[in-house]
């Protein structure tokens, strides 16, 4: 791969850094605050989007390297996976931005500086995450981020929000630790430890060291990602403000973790490697089980927040699940539903955070009579409930696909399997929400949309996500990050599969 | 400049501490200027010495004219030069909360101009024997600065009244057996070989190397600078020490002072005695007692509830990080050690400088006392979580770097030791982000209404600042300090730490 040696990599992660001061300067003066955010949102975006054409043509902008330790250098590269996660969360910040605005002030929470601060900083780190040249790199970033979301879940400030949050930091903070014995251990065994596709390891260590290995980077990476049974801080942090959990779930945290265990998989070990080990099996089972699992929780969970939550832990295993797989479709299928997952999950949290805001209801049992009372909304939740269960012409469908046919080419019929069997437990839980607000009546309160603020970002992600399912090439053309993604692993990993890509 | 610098730096302030006191009982006025301009002149020359050091290599200076190994030498190579700028810029910050700082505490004596002065010279008095102790390439030599620096140390911890009086008691008696049991060790050392230069008798132990006696010389002098350093369980003194002494003293001792000790034992277990088969025993047990000593001292530290003693045994946890490195001993290790010493100088001097600042202006010293103070004072609060973020490893804080550091050397170091080493400083990170966290959730996220009203006393008063000005410099410039360090380690690194290994064949190489 060409590589252009450039600033716009630092650009993309320094915007919303930059913005942290002042934002936290300009709290007395809500209107230039926001301007703040706005500008760096635009800004990310803008350098997201002038690194896309040289990702098109097979190159990658890489900053300057910053000599940080010995042949650990601060880099970031502008990769087709790394930059597909940089320009959806890029667009999704600005959505999300917006979509605060109108939900702090329609509900009048406090310390609304410091939000916008720990957002801004949130998302500049998951910027660092989704362009880190090393594991090194790639650490850091994890762990401001970990840092920068704190703020946000406890952001209620109550006794049982702050345990929640203690909750949150045990759980990342644990695995931040040992992430960094791992990070430190891989850098001994390969010196700079520079995300490589296919893998850098084969060869230099025994095999059982390796698996330990990999054991703490999985841990390290995957309790962000919520793999069972590392998940229990994520129903947990529904205690946040709705926007912070669309955020958390569609592009920060847990998405950051799903994206590390693809680094992992594919850039750290690479899928020979994974095989020659055994590991590949014992993962994929792991995300099997979660997918599982988490589908029947979320079956049986009335609250609303919380019943997106553990579909999120489902819906975030099948990247994890492609990633173990390894053969070129299903990584293709695993980084595209990056993108499909953060488009349809925030506009599911979007329309739970609007129907908060309208009507101050947290539990699916209350939403009788609200399809009606607010059609855009529900319309939109449809759109994202279809999508997640994996219907055509939306984006699941296509994630899916490619991980059934992926799979295939791996001889692993029961994914296959799997994937039916949670696409209709994904309907079984996400359906009985459209059945009880259209059809059963409502309380007999006057209820009626909230503000345009909180309209228009979920139909505009709706509307992204329809776009996406039908020409997932078109624009900033995921589907060939994703493939080239795919493409640049299976070209380095000779041993194993190549078929499938044409 | 550089034939000058070397004895500048550990005269100027030996002198100042005698003129200081002095200029104070003629003129009975207040001697803040010439205190503080000697601080800035000691900071000069050691900045002068690192420049030329890392400019034109190692300086071997001969006191007096008189050449080793008769006379004494001091002795300047990116190593001891990093120790002295650390010494030499942190007791600034030290002199300057000293000078302008906060009202005495409620049990010490009333203030005089004689009494400043004396209190002023007692800080030149410490500076001058830690510098001495970092310069000095004679082992007695280094005795008679550590008594200098530990003399003036009891007098600065002593002068908080009260409880202090007791701390610097028992810090004098630890203190006192600690030199006692490094002089019987040089005593030794002396009687085998016939000389106390450095360079000299790395040249001539292996020919005692048979004798039973150089085994007791190691041990009495490892132990000896261990209690001095604080490595577990020779920490008794350091709890009470920190926690009681008046806030410029502990800031400036819980920086240094125990690390200049280490400085020490990294010098002559790492370097002079190396070769000897009782000096790598006692490195590998140096190793594993620091392993202890990490592990114990985060444990207690999460027990604490008052803030001062959480910090104090966060630095005893250090201690064990740095002696694991000079354990290890590789040249990954050694710079791992240094960066940790740096990292946690000037972190934990933010922090105490902030906490007894805090704890002086009548908010109390308990995490509950702390709540809401992120919204009252946020730049100092923010310094202060730099520093606390710094000592649980959060890059892109120094603190990471120094772990990353240490972490490397375990795992090239190998074996049980190794991996020991590696679980208990990761064990570390976790619990420093149990009893840090816990403070920051305090300051940040919660309201004081949710505790006892800690300034209740107060009620009625003027709102007292949360922390006087002259104490919330120095803590933010520490913290700004503790950002850099982190952000350019690597340049800092290569540029200034020495390298070990080839640094112990250049004394090989050159002893006669």
């Amino acid at each position: 791969m060409t590589e252009i040696v450039s600033l716009r990599p630092l650009l993309a992660v320094g915007a919303g850094l930059a913005a942290v001061l002042p934002i936290l300067l300009s709290g007395r003066r809500p209107a230039l605050r926001e301007v703040w955010t706005f500008a760096a949102g635009a800004v990310q975006l803008g350098a997201a989007v002038s690194m896309l054409p040289a990702a098109f043509a097979g190159a990658a902008h890489v900053s300057p390297a910053l000599p940080l330790l010995p042949g650990m250098p601060l880099q970031f590269r502008a990769d087709p996976l790394g930059l597909l996660f940089l320009t959806l969360s890029s667009i999704l910040w600005l959505a999300t931005s917006s979509y605060s605005l109108g939900y702090l002030r329609s509900l009048g929470l406090k310390h609304q500086t410091g939000y916008f601060a720990a957002f801004a900083a949130a998302v500049a780190a998951a910027a660092g995450v989704a362009l880190a040249a090393n594991l090194l790199t790639f650490l850091i970033c994890y762990e401001v981020l970990t840092l920068a979301t704190w703020p946000l879940v406890v952001h209620k400030r109550t006794a049982g929000v702050l345990g929640s949050g203690r909750s949150y930091l045990a759980y990342t903070m644990i695995a931040g630790q040992l992430l960094l014995g791992a990070v430190v251990w891989a850098g001994v065994l390969a010196p700079g430890a520079p995300f490589t596709p296919g893998g850098f390891l084969a060869g230099t260590a025994s095999d059982g060291a390796l698996r330990v290995l990999f054991v703490l980077l999985l841990v390290g990476v995957g309790a962000k990602a919520a793999v069972f049974p590392l998940h229990g801080w994520l129903p947990a942090a529904m205690v946040a403000p709705t926007p912070v959990s669309a955020l958390l779930h569609a592009v920060a945290v847990v998405k950051a973790g799903a994206f590390g265990v693809l680094r992992l998989t594919g850039w750290v070990f690479g899928p020979d490697l994974m095989h020659d080990l055994g590991l590949a099996l014992p993962l994929a089972a792991l995300a099997a089980g979660t997918i599982l699992m988490a589908s029947l929780r979320a079956l049986g969970e009335d609250h609303f927040k919380r019943r997106l939550a553990y579909s999120t832990v489902s819906q975030l295993s099948y990247i994890v699940l492609g990633g173990a797989i390894g053969t070129p479709l299903a990584l293709a299928g695993a980084a595209f539903h990056i993108a499909a997952h953060g488009f349809l999950k925030i506009t599911l949290f979007f329309c739970a955070g609007s129907v908060y805001a309208a009507t101050g209801r947290e539990h699916i049992s209350e939403l009788g009579g609200l399809g009606r009372a607010m059609p855009f909304t529900f319309a939109a939740f449809g759109v994202g409930a279809l999508g997640m269960a994996g219907v055509p012409l939306l984006p699941g469908f296509i994630s899916k696909w490619n991980l059934a046919l992926g799979a295939l080419d791996d001889h692993q019929v029961w994914v296959v399997a799997l994937l039916v069997v949670s696409g209709l437990l994904n309907l079984a839980y996400f359906l009985p929400v459209l059945r009880v607000a259209v059809f059963e009546p409502g309380d007999g309160r006057r209820v009626r949309e909230p503000s345009a603020w909180l309209v228009a970002p979920p139909v505009f992600a709706a509307l992204a996500a329809v776009v996406l399912g039908v020409a997932p090439d078109a624009g900033a053309r995921f589907w060939f990050l994703a493939e080239s993604a795919a493409r640049s692993v299976a070209a380095h990993a000779p041993e194993f599969l190549t078929g499938g890509l044409p | 400049m550089r034939d000058v610098l070397p004895g500048l730096l550990v005269a100027l302030p030996l002198l100042g501490a005698a003129l200081v006191p002095l200029l104070a009982a003629l003129s009975r006025r207040t001697t803040r200027v010439p205190a503080l301009a000697l601080h800035a002149a000691i900071l000069a020359a050691a900045l002068g010495l690192f420049g030329s050091v890392a400019a034109a290599g190692p300086i071997r200076y001969a006191v007096g004219g008189w050449p080793g190994p008769w006379g004494i030498e001091l002795w300047f190579d990116g190593l001891s030069t990093l120790i002295a700028v650390l010494v030499a810029g942190i007791a600034c910050f030290a002199a300057f909360a000293q000078t302008f700082g906060p009202g005495r505490d409620e049990a010490a004596p009333a203030s005089t101009p004689l009494r400043e002065g004396l209190l002023r010279g007692a800080l030149l008095l410490l500076v001058g024997g830690l510098l001495g102790i970092v310069a000095t390439r004679d082992v007695f030599n280094l005795f008679v600065f550590l008594e200098i620096s530990s003399l003036a140390a009891y007098t600065l911890v002593a002068s908080g009244g009260g409880r202090a009086t007791v701390a610097a008691f028992r810090y004098l008696l630890a203190g006192t057996a600690a030199g006692s049991l490094y002089l019987f060790g040089v005593g030794f050392l002396y009687a085998l070989t016939g000389t106390l230069n450095m360079d000299d008798l790395a040249a001539r132990l292996p020919s005692v190397e048979a004798d039973a006696a150089l085994t007791v010389a190691v041990v009495l002098i490892a132990v000896g600078l261990s209690i001095k350093a604080a490595l577990f369980p020779l920490h008794g003194w350091l709890p009470d020490t920190y926690v009681y002494s008046p806030t410029p003293t502990a800031g400036f001792i819980a920086a240094v002072m125990a690390k200049v000790s280490a400085y020490a034992l990294l010098r002559l277990l790492g370097e002079v005695l190396a070769g000897t088969a009782a000096g790598a025993v006692v490195l590998d047990i140096t190793l594993w007692l620091g392993v202890a000593g990490v592990v114990a001292g985060g444990i207690l530290a999460v027990a604490q509830r008052a803030i001062t003693r959480m910090l104090a045994w966060s630095s005893i946890s250090a201690m064990g990080m740095i002696l694991i490195g000079v354990g290890m001993g590789s040249a990954l290790a050694i710079t791992g050690a240094l960066f940790h010493m740096a990292a946690h100088a000037l972190a934990k001097g933010c922090l105490f400088f902030g906490a007894g600042g805090i704890r002086a202006s009548r908010r109390g010293d308990d995490v509950e006392g702390w709540a809401g103070l992120g919204a009252r004072a946020p730049w100092t609060l923010a310094a202060l979580t730099v520093a606390a973020l710094s000592m649980i490893g959060i890059p892109p804080t120094a603190g990471f770097f120094s772990k990353y550091y240490l972490l490397s050397a375990s795992i090239t170091t190998g074996g049980p030791a190794g991996i020991a080493a590696f679980a208990a400083i990761i064990l570390s990170s976790l619990l420093a982000t149990v009893y840090f966290l816990r403070v920051l959730e305090a300051v940040w996220f919660r309201t004081p209404g949710d505790a006892p009203d800690a300034s209740g006393d107060s009620a009625g008063r003027q709102p007292v600042p949360v922390l006087p000005r002259p104490l919330a410099v120095p803590v933010v410039a520490l913290a700004v300090l503790v950002l850099l360090t982190g952000i350019f380690a690597r340049p800092f690194e290569r540029h200034v730490l020495p390298d070990w290994e080839s640094g112990t064949a250049r004394i090989t190489a050159e002893a006669p």
